[in-house]
């Protein structure tokens, strides 16, 4: 297993400090939640860690190399589902692999494999529209895994849901990436999926962001949706409130 | 599509009997008001010019829809590439959308008149004229249309390092296609009235050309018949492009219009 670390200074956007001085370092196969209100520059951070976006000072290194624009082949899961509407479930799946000139044919079983992973086994050929919200962010989920991307960035995969649609997905979520070993960022803004998810939970302040504090999550896995229950899940989730909600005086949630 | 065939038709069946019964009317009206022949003819007066067998309906209708089918599609390859070209270059962008924009609200048809002057009395300033009426709204929403991709959707393809016409192949274009159709759409309306202003002007053949000469022979029955194919031939050219959108663009809920 490779050593990825990551190292953060400053970023400014605009002459708005969206992200201030954070620095962080990643090891392979972590899952890190980053929790932190509307509008504090989690995308931002998100962005610069896959290198959409350079940041204006500072630097981000995979492996001991400097992040390249763009970073290549990282799973992206979104707010938004953002399938090709165009596309039959299978074929958006595959997209990742079409783009990085890969064969697709090979490639259709296994896309095939992580659709029934999610639940879609049987809805290959159906269309965005023809499924559920839920079912269309299932079909990105597998979309971010067909080419085994050593990093999987999520981005509030689960923003757009309702709250039981959410626990559902999160409980899948943690499922698949039990049995994944990638390293993974997830950004959210629900403390419990935070939680139950990570294996560290990093809290950001609100604008510019700053790392409040890093929580390790010392939950042993594998964990099922049962551990929202415990003793040990109910107590992380309270210290990471309380550290974000130190920070909330005065503040109103953009976007 | 059986099913679909039939709605299709049931919903026509209501506007069609409501145009029967107003030609009905009419052709009983206009006797007992007598309202003289070269003012308003009655119907079956109108329906009997296309079976004369005095005009050269065939040869009049395939002129038309020459200018028109040439002007169209030249105006749909034409307004996509542009609009192509302003997506992909900055530059060429911000010097054409204003005058495209602009272009929107000038009288087009105004220019047939120098277009035979400096092509001379043959089909091509016609079909430039209908080139003309259609270009512009085709650019107008074929740029809206690339413009409209999903941001997720466009980070996604350029996180795997994708050229911009990648992005341009993959993405952008099928997001753009229901509004390039919505573009087409409007030109389709446009092209037969380009057709018919520029048949006005100058021609020897065509719809438009039948209204102006029955005009001066004062033959009003031949005016209407003229003036109601074309309104069927827009239909159907509408139709057409409606159709072709269907099929282009099946990921598309289904308007109803």
């Amino acid at each position: 297993m490779r050593s990825v670390s990551k190292t953060y200074t400053t970023s400014k956007k605009g002459v708005v400090r969206a992200i201030d001085s954070v620095s962080f370092d990643v090891k392979a196969g972590e899952f890190v939640s980053i929790v932190g209100h509307s509008g504090c520059g989690k995308t931002t951070l998100l962005r610069i860690i896959t290198g959409l976006t350079e940041p204006t000072t500072g630097s981000v290194t995979i492996s001991g190399k400097a992040v390249a624009l763009p970073m290549r082949g990282v799973g992206h899961v979104y707010q938004k589902p953002a399938l090709m509407p165009w596309r039959s479930a299978i074929e958006n799946v595959l997209l990742p692999i079409e783009l990085l000139h890969g064969d697709k044919e090979s490639a259709r079983k296994k896309a095939s494999a992580l659709l029934a992973s999610v639940g879609l086994k049987g809805f290959e050929s159906l269309y965005p529209r023809e499924l559920s919200v839920g079912m269309q962010h299932r079909v990105s989920l597998a979309r971010a895994l067909i080419h085994d991307p050593q990093i999987l960035v999520m981005d509030e995969p689960f923003g757009s849901l309702d709250e039981l649609t959410r626990e559902e997905m999160a409980t899948e979520l943690l499922k698949i990436t039990e049995s994944l070993n990638k390293t993974v960022f997830f950004v959210t803004h629900s403390v419990s999926e935070a939680v139950m998810l990570g294996d560290r939970v990093l809290v950001l302040s609100p604008r510019p962001s700053k790392l409040v504090s890093d929580v390790a999550i010392n939950v042993p896995r594998p964990r099922t949706e049962k551990v929202r229950t415990q003793s040990s899940f109910i107590a992380y989730c309270e210290e990471i409130r309380s550290r974000l909600g130190s920070n909330l005086e005065g503040q109103r949630p953009v976007q | 599509m059986s099913q679909s065939l039939r709605r299709a038709i049931s919903s026509l069946l209501p506007p069609l009997a409501a145009i029967a019964l107003v030609l009905l009317a009419l052709q009983l009206i206009i006797p007992l008001l007598h309202i003289p022949s070269y003012i308003l003819p009655v119907p079956t007066s109108v329906f009997a010019q296309f079976t004369t067998g005095r005009i050269p309906w065939v040869e009049h209708t395939v002129a038309t829809l020459e200018e028109v089918l040439a002007g169209f599609l030249l105006a749909v390859v034409g307004g996509i590439a542009l609009a192509v070209g302003m997506v992909l270059s900055r530059p060429l962008r911000a010097v054409i959308e204003p005058l495209v924009v602009a272009a929107q609200v000038m009288p087009k048809v105004a220019f047939a008149p120098i277009l035979f002057l400096w092509l001379g009395l043959n089909i091509m300033p016609r079909i430039l004229t209908v080139f003309l009426v259609c270009f512009f709204p085709i650019v107008v929403d074929a740029v809206a249309g690339f413009e409209s991709s999903e941001r997720e959707m466009l980070d996604l393809v350029t996180s795997f390092d994708s050229s911009k016409l990648v992005l341009l192949r993959k993405v952008q274009f099928p997001s753009a296609l229901p509004s390039i159709f919505a573009g087409l759409r409007v030109a389709a309306g446009l092209a037969l009235v380009g057709a018919v202003v520029a048949e006005f002007i100058s021609s020897s053949s065509g719809l438009g050309f039948l209204i102006l000469s029955s005009q001066v022979s004062l033959n009003t029955p031949l005016m209407f018949a003229a003036a109601a194919e074309l309104v069927l031939m827009g239909f159907l050219f509408y139709g057409s492009v409606a159709l072709l959108e269907r099929l282009l663009v099946p990921w598309r809920e289904p308007q109803h219009a």
